[in-house]
């Protein structure tokens, strides 16, 4: 009996095996079809020898084996029609193909529904083997399944109308719902048109977005467009790369389809010939590939001669000159996303609470897939449910359980294929309020200290988030390379945050890496104070509340905290006294984002502050240096943003050397009450870098600045009331680039600045006084790059004669209206 | 490359143009007859549509002599009667013209037949030629001008133009740039022959023996009023030769010295003609020192005996485009233009030899360049103002953000207090010097006459000049007073407002006076921006009338603060109620309403308590 069943087992798996080559081989070529015959003929005298093998079986079982025998002799007759069937007779080969089809089925049926039944039943005699077959069984039986499919499509010829089923039924629902809110995708579909339709010099074109905006739905009615079908003579082929890709099999499919041969081996070669020569004579092919994840593989899929539709969520830069970035829904489109999601229907229903609807749209911030599947979670739960849902979402928390699997863990995948390094830093964006815009440099700031790299490798990983879409570089217009980091801003996706939140809140609390408020409140989260016992391992620690008080914090011990970063709006603010437990504190960020300058209490708290490398202030007032005894011996680099300094700075006995000895690093940005600089400050033997940059009140520069010797950039970028250099300029025999830009007023370049031997780059675009440049322009010989207005241009060409080595950019202005809502 | 070589040298071609058609010609007959027929009048025909009007060239010698080189200003003639004068740079001489040639046309003007017989002309031509000889050319600039002026203030459409031969200087350099300000540079065209003396002779200070020039007037005039027959008088050679030197001493000093330095100046353009063609140039200047080269190539006589040869120039000159022309030398030129300037000389009989040649081609040259290079500025600046549009486009979405913020307070108390401390009040603040800056250069050209002379007339600027300053100036304002510059200066409004601002004011004003009559619209809806740009500075003012008011007791400074605080109060309802206000200054907590609310208040505490102490108050109409 056992035996038999041993047998019965094997013999299917035999049986499976040989059906999946004859199959294969049946719709590829009719070659096959007499392999098919011989191998059909092996199987049969197997079958044979189970019925009569001796071995009693089960009437029913007897019974059931005959059918299958005859049926493969059925298939038998089949594939010696295949042979003798005219080579041209193509709908005889079809309709032979849908009858092997149908045999095929008929097999798996039996296979499907029979054999694990037989085998099941034999598992009461043999437990053991049988339990390790049964898997074999089932995952050969999966594979089975898949051939089925895709030979069905290679068979079928018609597979579009396949893939637009499939996509049909896939998106029906968010078609309804888009009917009336179609405008965002009519607008991308009319984008996508005009780079693929009408720019022929485009061969690739690209859809770009964060997971779950929508590119894929894009894509797919970009395809369905009439106008894009006429255009292609309905020659689309839509393919799904996915993460993994069978990057050969691809190939073949895709250059099978360019040459019209879509039965194309799939060990098919496809040579350097084919390439070259024969693709030129192919009709216009539109090939359509989702769901991109890496470059090399793009790279190995693009072939001349068809037009190339790339769905990602990653910028390829280097491959794609012209990009489409879907847009997010705006407030309306969201609404009524949200609203079929949520209730069925188009719009709110009377019976919803309007608030809490719209606060929950608002925290999905028009993202298609957080509408989605936040709706459909909140589908017909009580107001509570919601309330606290609207609450959840505000901190960053996943909703439900359908929520954080579709939502967070569809859009992890992006986050997970990135190196560590970059994963860190993509995880350590929670630590800023939502909808704000953060500096690159404290950004840059932040990684250097914790994560041990220099400031250009922290912009390129900044560079390669920004190409996968999950932060975006907001530049100013002048901004460009590494030289006007300041200028360069970073906006995350709320969703992102989210993400980041997520991902970095997972464990017990004290154990976190990150201790993150995921938005303002009034006070330190409660979840804080409960485990305040315990040391917290945080490295990175964000508050983000209003007003603070002394009273308003506990006492926390943070040993290992390297980076604090202060979030507050208010017009005062006591420091927390727990940074006296930061004995690691390398990078201090303080934010205010109210409108007025907050006045700092507590600054005391800096004299322990002796590892210190970094400091961010923004929006609050300095108090005076002589009144706080602080020395921060090993501070290199400070930044003072929107900052009230006439009361530190301004101060004639200020001695900046004595209390920053190291600083190498200094930002003063939009300080409209800095007059003039310290003079202390010529003393700074080790300064670097001096960005005095937007500061309208600042009428003239210390005469001995050239007394820096260290120095090597100096931007002086806005200030419009400062009306000549010191000639002390030109002693800087460091200095590389000199920003002068928009300084409106300024009349004249120094007269020696042909002294400045290591001069890079000299930015001054709008200085509209500037209607001449000094002789000794030409004697910079290192000089490289100059950025200028038009009229100034035709000075600098005179001066390019003697140094052909220059590079002289005339900007262009472009204007927007984002710094009108900051 | 010269900016030339690339061009055409248009001179020689406009006078060939000009000679072929029958205004010259047309126009000395006229004078002929005028001269013999009519001395001391004028004469007038009518030739198909156009009509012309010739003065004599033999005026009463005495009462032209009398008041000779005496400039006065234009506006003396009174009545209005020429155009208007407030369109003058600060700073500028007024327009003067010389006493006895305006006494000379006055006469005429007030004469019966004259204007009877201008009506009839104007009635019955599209065109009239206004034409003289010798003293007669100056008449008819004078009769021109008080004909474009008359035109212009009643808009008719007929067409003025002024051909005159020999004809004296007449005015200062400000009546040569207000002609050209008004557009009428082209409207009068003076024709000089080689070396005809009279048209020089002005430029020569005013030494000369009357008794000399005298007989040199009796001369011209006896062989005007009868060519045919003989001469009567005749001039010594040594007079001749003594005026002659007299005369090109001065030219030369004055080419050397270069604008400014004589009293006299040319105006509209001049037409020199030789035996050989004629050649045109506008540019004063120019045409100075081109009269003075022309000279040198003359004799005493031939300087005399030209003036009385008008006829045979232009009777050659008519004819000259027929002739073929060809290059008399043996290189060719290499470009059109050298070929042009070549042209240029040979029509002026000069040829490539002589040693006023090289001169001459600079004449030319520097005619064209300078006659080009406002025009260019102009473009260029039009270009720049392009890209400052955005500048202003941004200050507007300011204004828009401001207005529809949850402070309530206006474009102008945001930025005076700098509400939201965020970086795009300091782009506004950049916007706005980056503006100023624009703006200042702007005057600065202008005051430099680098620019056309009908600049300020022109829509563009006059416009653009306006939205700036009424979008802009409260931030000038809110700065000012933000910054308390007031309290270190003094208000804005006498002490803080730049010129330019007031030189905007100007030329809006002048355009609504010329478009004064159209119909004037009622606002249904308050303005975009506010029409009076120092409304704010006046609120500025009112607040510390009414701060000071509630400290101040001496009665008589409170009498007049109160009604200097009365008439702001008048004033702003006034603005307000005829919605020539933006909606910013009404809102709830902008300066201006905070303003009214505290004027309210003070109103009514003073009705309480002290009524009869302030009379002006009560009888100002405020008791409700």
């Amino acid at each position: 009996m056992a035996v038999t069943d041993l047998f019965a087992g094997e013999i299917a798996t035999e049986l499976l095996k040989l059906m999946v080559t004859i199959t294969k081989k049946s719709c590829l070529c009719k070659e096959s079809a007499e392999q098919l015959i011989s191998d059909l003929q092996a199987l049969q005298p197997i079958i044979h020898e189970i019925k009569y093998s001796g071995v009693e079986l089960p009437s029913d079982r007897q019974f059931q084996l005959d059918r299958l025998s005859e049926t493969l002799r059925g298939g038998l007759e089949l594939a010696n029609k295949i042979i003798h069937s005219s080579r041209w007779n193509m709908y005889k080969n079809f309709h032979l193909a849908k009858k092997m089809e149908k045999l095929e089925k008929n097999v798996s049926r039996f296979l499907q529904c029979l054999v694990p039944v037989h085998v099941l039943a034999d598992v009461l005699h043999m437990r053991f083997e049988a339990a390790e077959r049964f898997d074999r069984l089932e995952g050969s039986t999966m594979r089975l399944e898949k051939q089925l499919g895709s030979m069905s499509i290679g068979a079928g010829g018609a597979w579009i109308e396949e893939a637009a089923r499939k996509a049909e039924e896939e998106k029906k629902w968010m078609e309804d719902s888009l009917v009336n809110l179609g405008v965002g995708l009519d607008l991308g579909k009319k984008k996508v048109k005009e780079m693929v339709v009408v720019r022929d010099d485009l061969a690739v074109v690209g859809i770009f977005g964060i997971g779950g905006s929508g590119k894929t739905t894009l894509a797919r009615e970009f395809c369905k467009d009439h106008q894009v079908r006429s255009h292609f003579r309905d020659r689309i082929l839509f393919l799904t790369v996915s993460q993994s890709p069978n990057v050969d099999q691809l190939r073949v499919k895709i250059w099978g389809y360019i040459i019209g041969n879509e039965h194309l081996n799939p060990n098919y070669q496809i040579s350097e010939y084919n390439l070259r020569y024969e693709c030129k004579v192919a009709t216009r092919t539109l090939v359509v590939l989702d769901d991109v994840w890496s470059q090399s593989v793009l790279e190995r899929l693009i072939f001349p001669g068809c037009k190339i539709l790339v769905v990602s969520r990653f910028k390829f830069p280097t491959i794609i000159k012209a990009t489409y970035e879907v847009e997010l829904l705006t407030q309306n489109e969201a609404m009524a996303l949200f609203c079929h999601s949520a209730f069925g229907q188009n719009s709110m229903p009377l019976h919803a609470n309007e608030n809490l609807v719209k606060q929950t749209v608002s925290e999905c911030k028009g993202l298609p897939l957080a509408l989605k599947v936040i709706g459909a979670s909140l589908r017909d739960q009580s107001e509570l449910f919601w309330a606290s849902a609207v609450n959840r979402l505000a901190r960053g928390e996943p909703v439900s359980e359908p929520h954080e699997r579709q939502l967070f863990e569809h859009l992890a995948t992006s986050v997970e294929c990135l190196p560590p390094k970059v994963r860190e830093c993509f995880l350590d964006l929670g630590s800023f309020p939502e909808d704000k815009k953060i500096p690159l440099d404290v950004l840059i700031n932040m990684w250097v200290e914790i994560h041990d790299i220099d400031g250009i490798e922290a912009f390129a990983i900044l560079v390669e988030l920004s190409n996968k879409n999950l932060v975006t570089l907001v530049k100013d217009e002048r901004a460009g390379d590494m030289d006007s980091s300041c200028l360069v801003f970073i906006t995350q996706h709320d969703v992102l945050r989210d993400l980041a939140l997520h991902l970095s809140n997972r464990g017990p609390i004290n154990r976190r890496r990150r201790l993150l408020m995921p938005r303002r409140e009034t006070e330190l989260p409660r979840e804080w104070d409960r485990n305040s016992s315990q040391p917290f391992d945080a490295q990175i620690v964000s508050v983000h509340t209003g007003e603070m008080e002394e009273m308003d914090w506990f006492s926390m011990d943070f040993p290992m905290a390297e980076v604090l970063i202060l979030n507050f709006s208010s017009n005062k603010y006591f420091l927390p006294p727990f940074m006296d437990s930061m004995p690691k504190l390398r990078a201090l960020i303080i934010m205010n984002y109210s409108t007025s300058s907050a006045i700092l209490e507590n600054f005391s708290v800096f004299s322990s502050l002796a590892n210190l490398r970094s400091l961010w202030l923004e929006k609050v007032t300095i108090p005076q240096f002589s009144k706080v005894p602080m020395i921060l011996k090993r501070l290199w680099k400070m930044s003072l943003v929107l900052c009230k300094v006439s009361s530190s700075l301004c101060q004639s006995d200020v001695d900046l050397p004595q209390l920053f000895p190291r600083l190498s690093e200094l930002t003063i940005d939009h300080c409209d009450d800095l007059v003039e600089l310290p003079s202390s400050i010529c003393r700074m033997s080790k300064l670097e870098h001096l960005s005095i940059t937007n500061c309208h009140g600042l009428c003239q520069l210390p005469a001995d600045l050239g007394k820096l010797e260290k120095l090597q950039i100096l931007r002086l970028y806005a200030c419009p009331t400062l009306k000549m250099l010191p000639h002390g300029i030109c002693e800087l025999f460091w200095l590389n680039y000199l920003d002068i830009a928009q300084c409106v007023n300024l009349s004249c370049l120094p007269e020696d600045i042909g002294k400045l031997q290591t001069l890079r780059k000299i930015d001054m675009s709008e200085c509209s006084q500037i209607r001449s440049l000094p002789n000794s322009a030409t004697s910079l010989k290192s000089l490289r790059h100059v950025v200028c207005d038009e009229e100034v241009s035709w000075l600098w060409r005179d001066v390019e004669k003697a140094m052909p080595e220059l590079h002289i950019q005339v900007v262009d202005k472009c204007f927007n209206l984002d710094w009108l809502n900051e | 490359m010269d900016a030339e070589a690339s061009s055409f040298e248009t001179s020689e071609v406009l006078a060939t143009f000009l000679a072929s058609t029958p205004l010259l010609s047309e126009s000395w007959r006229l004078c002929s007859i005028a001269n013999t027929t009519a001395r001391g009048s004028f004469v007038s025909d009518l030739v198909g549509d156009v009509g012309y009007i010739a003065f004599s060239g033999i005026q009463m010698a005495g009462s032209s002599e009398r008041s000779c080189r005496n400039l006065v200003p234009l506006e003396s003639a009174g009545n209005n009667l020429f155009l208007q004068q407030n369109r003058l740079n600060e700073g500028e001489e007024p327009v003067k013209v010389d006493e006895g040639m305006l006494h000379l046309f006055l006469s005429m003007y007030v004469s019966s037949s004259f204007q009877e017989q201008i009506s009839a002309l104007m009635e019955r031509s599209k065109s009239i030629i206004v034409t003289g000889h010798s003293i007669g050319g100056t008449t008819a600039s004078l009769c021109t001008l008080w004909l474009l002026s008359y035109l212009q203030s009643v808009s008719s459409p007929l067409q003025v133009l002024c051909i005159t031969f020999g004809s004296p200087l007449l005015g200062n350099g400000s009546l040569s740039r207000a002609i050209l300000r008004e557009r009428w540079g082209g409207n009068f065209c003076q024709v000089v022959s080689k070396h005809d003396i009279m048209p020089r002779l002005l430029f020569a200070p005013p030494t000369l023996s009357l008794a000399q020039l005298h007989s040199l007037l009796q001369y011209w005039h006896f062989s005007m009023d009868s060519p045919h027959f003989g001469k009567l008088v005749q001039l010594r050679d040594e007079d001749k030769a003594e005026l002659f030197r007299f005369v090109l001493f001065h030219m030369e000093g004055l080419a050397h010295a270069g604008e400014g330095t004589s009293l006299f100046c040319p105006l509209g353009s001049y037409l020199f003609c030789s035996e050989e063609g004629a050649v045109c140039v506008d540019n004063a200047a120019s045409v100075t020192k081109m009269m003075h080269l022309l000279l040198m190539t003359g004799s005493p006589s031939s300087s005399i005996e030209d003036h009385l040869r008008y006829g045979d120039y232009v009777g050659k000159s008519s004819v000259q485009f027929m002739n073929q022309r060809s290059f008399m030398q043996a290189d060719l030129p290499e470009t059109s233009y050298e070929a042009g300037v070549a042209l240029a000389l040979q029509s002026l009989g000069i040829d490539s030899q002589q040693s006023v040649t090289g001169a001459a081609k600079d004449c030319l040259r520097m005619a064209r360049r300078m006659g080009r290079t406002p025009n260019l500025k102009n473009a260029e600046l039009a270009v720049r103002l392009s890209k400052y549009v955005p500048y202003r486009a941004e200050i507007e979405w300011y204004k828009a953000s401001c207005d529809k913020s949850d402070d309530n307070m206006g474009y102008y108390d945001c930025f005076k207090l700098r509400v939201s401390n965020s970086r795009g009040e300091y782009r506004v603040n950049m916007n706005r010097i980056k503006l100023a800056n624009f703006w200042n250069d702007l005057i600065s050209m202008l005051d430099n006459n680098q620019l056309t002379y009908d600049f300020d007339r022109r829509d563009k600027w006059i416009n653009s000049s306006h939205s700036y300053k009424l979008l802009v100036e409260p931030l000038d304002i809110a700065e000012y007073y933000g910054k308390g510059m007031h309290r270190v200066k003094g208000h804005y409004l006498k002490y803080g407002r730049e010129r330019r601002y007031e030189i905007f004011d100007r030329w809006w004003k002048e355009k609504e006076e010329r478009s004064r009559g159209r119909e004037e619209y009622k606002r249904s809806k308050f303005a975009s921006l506010t029409q009076d740009s120092c409304f704010w500075a006046r609120v500025e003012e009112a607040r510390e009338w009414l701060d000071s008011f509630r400290s101040e007791s001496d009665m008589t400074k409170l009498d007049l603060l109160w009604k200097n605080i009365d008439a702001f109060a008048k004033y702003a309802t006034k603005l307000v109620d005829s919605r020539e206000v933006s909606k910013d200054v009404l809102a709830k907590n902008s300066s201006y309403s905070l303003w009214v609310k505290d004027y309210g208040a003070l109103k009514s505490e003073l009705l309480q308590h002290f009524p009869p102490q302030f009379p002006s108050f009560v009888e100002g109409g405020m008791v409700p």
